[in-house]
Formats: C-alpha cells, sequence, structure tokens
C-alpha cells in the first residue's frame, strides 16, 4: 500500500528524466532532461511528433520500459513516490489505482474474448482487493458506465467488444479507470484513431469527469487542436527534450521557441490562407543527437551557440517556459 | 467555366454480404471535376469515399451508374479500361508504409509505370527519368537507390506522388495521402502537391476526413455520409456558411489549435450519436437520428440533392434559414 | 541514414549471435559443408571410400589409426562417413532446391487468385500431397522406380513441395492487398511483373529460413530411405545403408553403427540450430 499520500504536491513530477535505448550495440539516447508536473485535478497536455518520445516518456511513468532502456538520471515521482525505487507492491497499486492509461486504439485494449462484464470486474476486484462483494462491483461498474454517458449500462456489461462501436470503447476504457480509482489519467492520443465527431464526444467527456471527479490527466498527442480545446497546460516535447512549456492559451497564443512557432505555422487552419513549407530536416538520429540545442540543426535562427552548448531554461512570462539561446539573448 | 475532365452520374457500389445483407458503400453520388481543379471529398470512416476513390482509379467495378473520363464511360470497365486511361488516371494511397514494395528500391519503384506505358525508352533514359521524377518532388536524386525503410513517412508519400507523375497522368486521386503523417510532414507534402498541380495542370480528386486541410487545398469541397452525398459547394462559400446539419456538426467537432478559428466554427453543435453501419443505413434521410431538427418527412422520404446558391448544393429536407 | 554492407552485416551477425547454441549450429554447418566439398582428398584413406577390400583389417574397433574402426570388409569407417558427405548435402540441396520454386509458383498463384477456381483447384491438389504420410509416399515413389540416389530425391521432392506451396499461398494472399501490388495493377502491370518482380522478394527471407530449417529432415529422410535400401547403392556410402548394415552386429561391433548415426544426429542438429539462427536473424527485421 502506498504510504500516506501528499496531498499537496503534485501527483506526476518528472524532474530532468533522461532515457537510452541499447540498439544492437549502438546507444540511442531518446529522453534527455525532460521535466514537467501535473498537479491535482489538472490537465496536463505533452504533444510533439513521432518519434520525439512521448511513448517513451508514458512507458517511463508506468515503468514499463523495454529491456534495453537504460534510465541515464533523473526521476519519475508520482504522488511524491519515485516510481524507479518502488517495491513490487507499491508499482502494481499504482498502476491499478494511481494511473489509468487510455489507449490511442480502444479496441486493442479490450479483450475480445471476456465480456465487458468480466473484464471490468476484473479490474475491479484487484484494484480493491478482499473488499467489496461480486453485487457491489457490479454497481460500482454500472454506475461509471453510466457516468461516461453509456446508455443502458446492463446491456454494455453482458456485450463482447466486437458488438461496442469505437466509441463505446473507448469510454468502456474511460469507465474502468475511473471505477479503479485512478487519480491520473495517461490519455495516449485519445480518439485519435476514431472519427472526429466521436472524438470530440471523448474530449469533452474526459474535460467533464476532470470537473467533476478532481481527476488529473495527462494528454499526450501530436494534434495542437486537441491539447488546445482538453488542457490547461501544455509541454511542447522536441526530439526527447521539452522545449516550451506553459499555460496552453499562453504558449499557443505566443510561442516563443522557434520549433512551436514552425510547428503552430504547419497545422492546416480553419481560418483558410497559403500552406506552410513545412519544417525542413527531420528528427535527428538518437545514436548521435546534437550537442547543443536539439532543434538547431533544423532552425532557420540557428546561430554557433546553438549547436555548441544546451540552451537554459528561462522563465518569459509567469509560468511559462523556454529552451532556446535566442529568447535568452533576447533575440525574437 | 473550364472543361470537365470527369463526370460521375449516380454511382452506385454496393457489396455483398452473406445472409443477403448489401453495405451500400455508395449510393447514388453524382459530381463534376474540372480540370486543374482540386475536390476535395470529405467524410469519416464508413462514408465510401475511399470505396469511391478505387472505383474511380479502377480497382472496382460500378454495381451501377456511369463515370465519364473526358467523353469515355470507366463505369464497367474495372481493371480492364485502356492503357491510356490508366495512365492519366493515377491514385495516392494512404498508408506510406504499404504504398512502396520494402524490398524494392525506389528506383525499381519509380521504374514500373515506365516499363508499362513508356516502352520506347532505353533503360538509361529511364534512370534519367526516375531521379527527374525524384528532382520534380524535391528529393534528392541519391534516394533512387534507397529502399523504402530508409525513408521518412513525407518522403515515402513524395515518391509515390513521384511515381505517379511517371505515367503523365491528368487525373491523380490523393486518398488521405497524408493523414497518417505528422503536421510538419504534411505541410512540406501538400504545399508540393499544389506546386505540381500548377506546374502541370493537374486535376486532385483529394479524399480525407479533415475539414481544416481542405480549408486551405480545395476549391470545391463535397461532404459523404453514409454512401451519400450530403454538400457539395465552392470552398470559401462552404466555410462560410455550411448549410447541411451534418457539416454544422463535423464543423464544430474539429479541434482546432487557435482563437481565431474558434470564432469561426459555427455556433457549437454538440456531436452526438455515432455513425450507424453502412449495412444498416436509416430510412429516409441516412443522418436524421442524429439531427436535432429533424421533421417527421426526414425518416420517410430520402431527400434529393437542391441547389442553394451556384454551385452549392445540399440534400436535406429543411427549409433554409 | 544509408546502410552499408557492413551495417547490414554487424546488425545480421548481431540477431544471429544472440543466441549462443546457433553459432554452435553455424560452426556445425560449415564444417560439414567443407567436408562434403573437400572431404574426399583429406579423409585418412580416400580408396576405402569406394570398393577396397582388406579381410586383414576386418572389424577393427576404434584405434588411432581408424578414428571410428573398420567394417566388416576393413574399410575405414571414418573415411566412409565423410564421404557419404558429399551425397548427404547434395541431396538436401537438389532436393529444396526443386521443391521451393515448384512449391513457390503454386502457391503464389493461387493465393494471388484467391477465392477463385485457380486457388481451389491448385491449393486442393496440394492439401492431397498434404494428407498423404510423407514418409509413405516417399516409400511408395521410391519403392515403384529403380532404387538409387535420384530417384530417391525425386521421391523426396514430391512430397516437399506442398510445403513451400502453402508458405508462398500464405504470403501471397496476405500481400494481394498491399498498395504496392494494387498499384502495379492499377497501372497496368502484367502477372509475371507482380508475381515475380513485388512478392518473390518479400517471400524470400520466409522461403530460405524455411529452407535452412528443412535441410535437417531432408537430411533425415534421404537416411530413411537409404536405410530401407532405397538409396545410393553399394560400394558407395551412405549413412543410412551403413546403419542398417551395421544393426545386425550390435552390439558387439557397435562402431559399424554409432558413429554413422552420430553423424546424422550432429548434422540434423547443426542445421536445425543453423535454422533457429536464421530464422531469429529474419524474423526480427521488420521488412
Amino acid at each position: 500500500m502506498p504510504t500516506a499520500e501528499n496531498k499537496s504536491g503534485p501527483i506526476l513530477d518528472v524532474r530532468d528524466f533522461s532515457v537510452s535505448f541499447n540498439v544492437y550495440g549502438k546507444f540511442s539516447h531518446v529522453l534527455d532532461g525532460i521535466a514537467f508536473r501535473v498537479q491535482r485535478g489538472e490537465r496536463v497536455g505533452l504533444v510533439g511528433e513521432s518519434g520525439c518520445g512521448k511513448t517513451t516518456t508514458l512507458k517511463a511513468i508506468l515503468r514499463v520500459l523495454p529491456g534495453n532502456a537504460i534510465v541515464k538520471g533523473g526521476e519519475v515521482l508520482f504522488d511524491g513516490q519515485d516510481v524507479s525505487g518502488m517495491s513490487d507492491a507499491a508499482l502494481s497499486a499504482m498502476r491499478r489505482t494511481g494511473a489509468g492509461m487510455i489507449f490511442q486504439d480502444p479496441s486493442s485494449a479490450l479483450n475480445p474474448v471476456f465480456s465487458i462484464e468480466s473484464q471490468f470486474l476484473t479490474v475491479l476486484k484487484y484494484a480493491a482487493p478482499g473488499g467489496a462483494s461480486g453485487k457491489q462491483l457490479y454497481a460500482v461498474a454500472t454506475e461509471a458506465l453510466s457516468s461516461v454517458m453509456l446508455p443502458d449500462p446492463d446491456r454494455i456489461m453482458k456485450s463482447f467488444p466486437y458488438q461496442l462501436s469505437g466509441g463505446m470503447k473507448q469510454r468502456v476504457c474511460i469507465a474502468i479507470a475511473i471505477a479503479a480509482g485512478c487519480r491520473l489519467l495517461l490519455a495516449d492520443e485519445p480518439g485519435t484513431s476514431l472519427d472526429v465527431t466521436i472524438q470530440d464526444q471523448i474530449l469533452r467527456l474526459i474535460n467533464r469527469l476532470v470537473i467533476d471527479r478532481g481527476l488529473s490527466v495527462l494528454m499526450v498527442s501530436h494534434s495542437l487542436g486537441v491539447i488546445r480545446q482538453s488542457t490547461s497546460r501544455v509541454n511542447i516535447m522536441y526530439a526527447g527534450t521539452v522545449v516550451e512549456s506553459g499555460a496552453t492559451d499562453d504558449v499557443f497564443s505566443d510561442p516563443k521557441h522557434p520549433y512551436t512557432a514552425a510547428l503552430m505555422e504547419c497545422v492546416p487552419k480553419l481560418t483558410g490562407g497559403s500552406v506552410a513549407r513545412g519544417i525542413p530536416g527531420r528528427v535527428p538520429d538518437y545514436t548521435q543527437p546534437p550537442k547543443g540545442c536539439r532543434f538547431a540543426p533544423r532552425c532557420p535562427w540557428a546561430r554557433d551557440i546553438c549547436n555548441g552548448q544546451k540552451p537554459p531554461h528561462l522563465e518569459v512570462s509567469p509560468g511559462h517556459h523556454v529552451s532556446c539561446h535566442l529568447v535568452s539573448e533576447g533575440i525574437q | 467555366m473550364t472543361k470537365k475532365i470527369l463526370e460521375v452520374r449516380r454511382l452506385k457500389k454496393y457489396f455483398p454480404l452473406k445472409n443477403r445483407l448489401v453495405v451500400k458503400a455508395v449510393d447514388d453520388v453524382t459530381l463534376d471535376l474540372y480540370e486543374g481543379e482540386t475536390l476535395g471529398l470529405v467524410g469519416e470512416s464508413g462514408s465510401g469515399k475511399s470505396t469511391i476513390a478505387y472505383v474511380l482509379a479502377g480497382m472496382y467495378e460500378a454495381t451501377d451508374g456511369d463515370i465519364f473520363y473526358r467523353g469515355d464511360n470507366l463505369a464497367k470497365t474495372g481493371l480492364y479500361r485502356t492503357l491510356k486511361q490508366k495512365g492519366e488516371i493515377q491514385i495516392v494511397f494512404q498508408d506510406p508504409g504499404s504504398s512502396l514494395n520494402p524490398r524494392r528500391t525506389v528506383r525499381k519503384s519509380l521504374i514500373l509505370p515506365m516499363t508499362i506505358h513508356d516502352r520506347g525508352l532505353s533503360r538509361e533514359g529511364m534512370n534519367r527519368r526516375a531521379e527527374e521524377l525524384l528532382e520534380a518532388v524535391g528529393l534528392p536524386g541519391e534516394f533512387a537507390d534507397r529502399y523504402p525503410r530508409a525513408l521518412g513517412g513525407g518522403e515515402r508519400q513524395l515518391i509515390s506522388v513521384a511515381r505517379a507523375l511517371a505515367t503523365h497522368p491528368s487525373l491523380m486521386i490523393l486518398d488521405e495521402p497524408t493523414s497518417a503523417l505528422d503536421v510538419s510532414i504534411q505541410a512540406k507534402v501538400i504545399s508540393k502537391l499544389i506546386d505540381l498541380q500548377k506546374e502541370l495542370n493537374l486535376t486532385y480528386l483529394f479524399i480525407t476526413h479533415d475539414l481544416s486541410l481542405m480549408r486551405n487545398v480545395a476549391d470545391r469541397v463535397a461532404i459523404l455520409y453514409l454512401g451519400r452525398l450530403c454538400e457539395q459547394a465552392p470552398a470559401a462559400d462552404f466555410f462560410e456558411n455550411p448549410l447541411h446539419p451534418y457539416t454544422q456538426m463535423l464543423l464544430s467537432s474539429i479541434p482546432v489549435a487557435t482563437l481565431e478559428e474558434e470564432k469561426l466554427k459555427p455556433a457549437r453543435i454538440s456531436s452526438t450519436g455515432e455513425i450507424p453501419s453502412p449495412v444498416n443505413v436509416p430510412p429516409g434521410c441516412a443522418f436524421h437520428l442524429r439531427c436535432r431538427d429533424r421533421l417527421p418527412i426526414c425518416g420517410q422520404e430520402r431527400p434529393q440533392m437542391r441547389e442553394i446558391a451556384p454551385g452549392h448544393s445540399i440534400c436535406c429536407h429543411l427549409p433554409i434559414h | 541514414m544509408r546502410e552499408t554492407w557492413r551495417d547490414v552485416l554487424q546488425r545480421s551477425w548481431f540477431r544471429y549471435s544472440e543466441s549462443k547454441i546457433t553459432v554452435l549450429g553455424l560452426i556445425i554447418v560449415v564444417g560439414f559443408i567443407v567436408l562434403a566439398l573437400i572431404g574426399r582428398h583429406v579423409v585418412p584413406y580416400p580408396a576405402h571410400i569406394g570398393s577396397f577390400v582388406d579381410f586383414s583389417n576386418a572389424s577393427q574397433p576404434p584405434s588411432l589409426r581408424h578414428l571410428c574402426g573398420t567394417d566388416l570388409i576393413g574399410r575405414d569407417i571414418f573415411s566412409r562417413i565423410v564421404g557419404a558427405f558429399r551425397n548427404t548435402l547434395l541431396m538436401g540441396v537438389i532436393v529444396l532446391c526443386i521443391s521451393a520454386p515448384v512449391g513457390f509458383i503454386v502457391g503464389v498463384v493461387a493465393g494471388y487468385h484467391r477465392d477463385t477456381l485457380i486457388d481451389t483447384l491448385l491449393m486442393r491438389i496440394t492439401d492431397i500431397f498434404l494428407a498423404i504420410p510423407p514418409l509413405i509416399l516417399a516409400l511408395a515413389v521410391a519403392s515403384v522406380l529403380e532404387p538409387n540416389m535420384t530417384n530417391s530425391m525425386l521421391a523426396i521432392t514430391v512430397m516437399w513441395w506442398p510445403w513451400y506451396a502453402r508458405l508462398a499461398y500464405g504470403v501471397a494472399s496476405s500481400l494481394r492487398t498491399e498498395n504496392y501490388i494494387v498499384y502495379a495493377e492499377l497501372t497496368g502491370a502484367g502477372m509475371p511483373h507482380i508475381i515475380f518482380r513485388e512478392i518473390l522478394p518479400n517471400c524470400l527471407s520466409a522461403m530460405l529460413t524455411k529452407m535452412t530449417l528443412d535441410m535437417g529432415y531432408v537430411i533425415i529422410m534421404g537416411a530413411t530411405l537409404s536405410y530401407a535400401g532405397l538409396g545410393e547403392q553399394a560400394p558407395h556410402p551412405a549413412l543410412g545403408s551403413m546403419i542398417s548394415q551395421g544393426v545386425k552386429y550390435m552390439p558387439q561391433q557397435w562402431w559399424f553403427t554409432v558413429f554413422p548415426a552420430v553423424a546424422i544426429i550432429v548434422i540434423v542438429l547443426g542445421f536445425n540450430l543453423f535454422g533457429d539462427g536464421i530464422s531469429n536473424m529474419m524474423g526480427t527485421d521488420a521488412n
């Protein structure tokens, strides 16, 4: 069982965390000192393009990194406890009742050969060992299903995953997470594999649960639109580093880092206008990452210092942090 | 008005299932494509947008209806259309992972269409042309000797575009060419496609689920729902004044990245319900079960396309405000 | 990002050698092939491989002069075992080099025309062959024909191709919906192009893996036929017939039987380990 909970501190605190992978004898330095926090009841976004280390970060939080991963430094604190130092019991308690994962593809998150009822009750049984009777658990489950706006929970409980649509399965996954007593939802591209009208419903549902139940959310996505609509703070990731972080509205209305600005430019806008040319180059080779700023090789404003030295972490306005030499030298 | 390159008339494509059920993937779709324009064909999953692409590209025969390409009716030919027609209508697929053979070099993939459509060309000529094609899509010639796995998703998509250009096409069917890509890569591919269109006077049928992208790319937009067309309009007109209730719901569901866009979205129509299975299309208007303004007639009679403004037509019983 | 041959070799070796025991397999296989090729010239008694008689030396137990002892008519058993390697290897190579391409063509054509009459026809014929117990089929073929090496190869080939047909069928029927195949069709490519240029390169690694794994089984099958007297005829050495002739003299003259048997076991084990290594090497390769 987790020890006395630290009710005041952040629920998730990732501190200067670095991870490398051993790939056929070569070392791939994927995460390079990332740091961010999720406060209780807060919705935090982690945005980045594919290959920027979003998934690795999520895996590190749940301590499910593959065998060839090496934690080079830093720590992940869940509820004040270091995840890498947790005992097996504390770790599985965290995975059962602390942090719940919502996957991009809801159809692979549920086992096709078991009914929703049996999968749901199995999770609840482990989440609250020894406690409630089957009947009580069933009541908890149906309550959770109706709280995610699924009509007729009894029918859903009897169904098998193939009988439900993608949106319904996604809701079932969310219901399982909240019924298990999750305090932190780790949402990995929720609804991205679903249609936009369904995705919209799922995002609104998550937003409502945060308010009603005081949940915290770490929303991981490549879509700036999704992040803007469903988070209050955002961290922009590029090539295994957090390049910019701050209140979502601040960062989106006034991006300071050249990468954030370029990314904003690339998103097709409903307001129309011309199409951006994209960002030249590609994500660096992690086996030989740039020595200084990892974005420097693609940055149109890069100077000598950017290639040679890691950029400092600066607070440009309250809560709005940027890692960039240009900002530190006052060039913008 | 420019010339029509493609006329699709009451196109139907049904797939029979067991138990005498039928999937009406495309049901009575009528479209026109004008030379040099981009028509955005937008729909969610199950809307039949990819089926239309495959019928037009020649993978399937139409169940009913006509497809006139420069006056020839292609509807019933499928794979048996003439070599000339195969060359002039080219397709670029969505998945950059499977559009190129992983075991063949880029050069070999690019040369394939030439060996079929340009038999006169020498080995050397083909090699030279392959490098020209790479240059045309903005990739270095050295990519010719690489295998697809050594390339990024965007680069593979550009190579698929280059391969399609090898037969000197006039009509390109782009089936979600960028939906598997990151936005920074998508921007690169899209801007290249726009350049090529101007340079080579190509006509694009751009199939996508991404309305915001169409705002920036398409000249005209057509919205599909469950195999039926529900709204068709010039892009500017469409985004300023969406008329069909489904289109409005779709627009208001898009997650947007800036405040200016938020203001542009129609007054929030909360999306409700899900797309029914195409095996079991509701009677009357396919959308009426999710429509908050539905009338009694919507569940009984199938609405017909009607023109509201020049080029702007919708398929809906509701009176226009 | 461009890979050189060195990179490819380095990665392949990394994957192959991840399991150390497969390295042993590689050593056995290389040793076997080298002996099969040059063994006749390096064995202590090259003449003993053919029809040689030396009754004064008959039935000698293993010693330093005769590592594996001598047989009933005084021939060195070690030299004869090594001498049999060439035909053993030849058997495996020829059988696989015929059955793999035949099976491939049948399987690909059927898989590419999935759910049509061609598919049904070809694959049901394949199924009929698969339904007959392989050894009985091979024995039947070999005994109807004159017993010699060529016919025993023929017999094994007849029962071996359907496995490759199955393999190629699986690959072809899953690849035929891949976009690059669809694109080739839509652009007007013919079936030969699609089969040999598009599908074959994607089948190759699975086929090669299966061929190395199968090598051991083909060798066992060949030894079994020659044990039954349906393979290479005297005076030429064959591992199977050496065992069957020696069995009568067990256990006194145990070396007649044990050494050829050990040779078969080591070779088959070697090819199985080698096959595992090859499948590790190919298997993790996403492409």
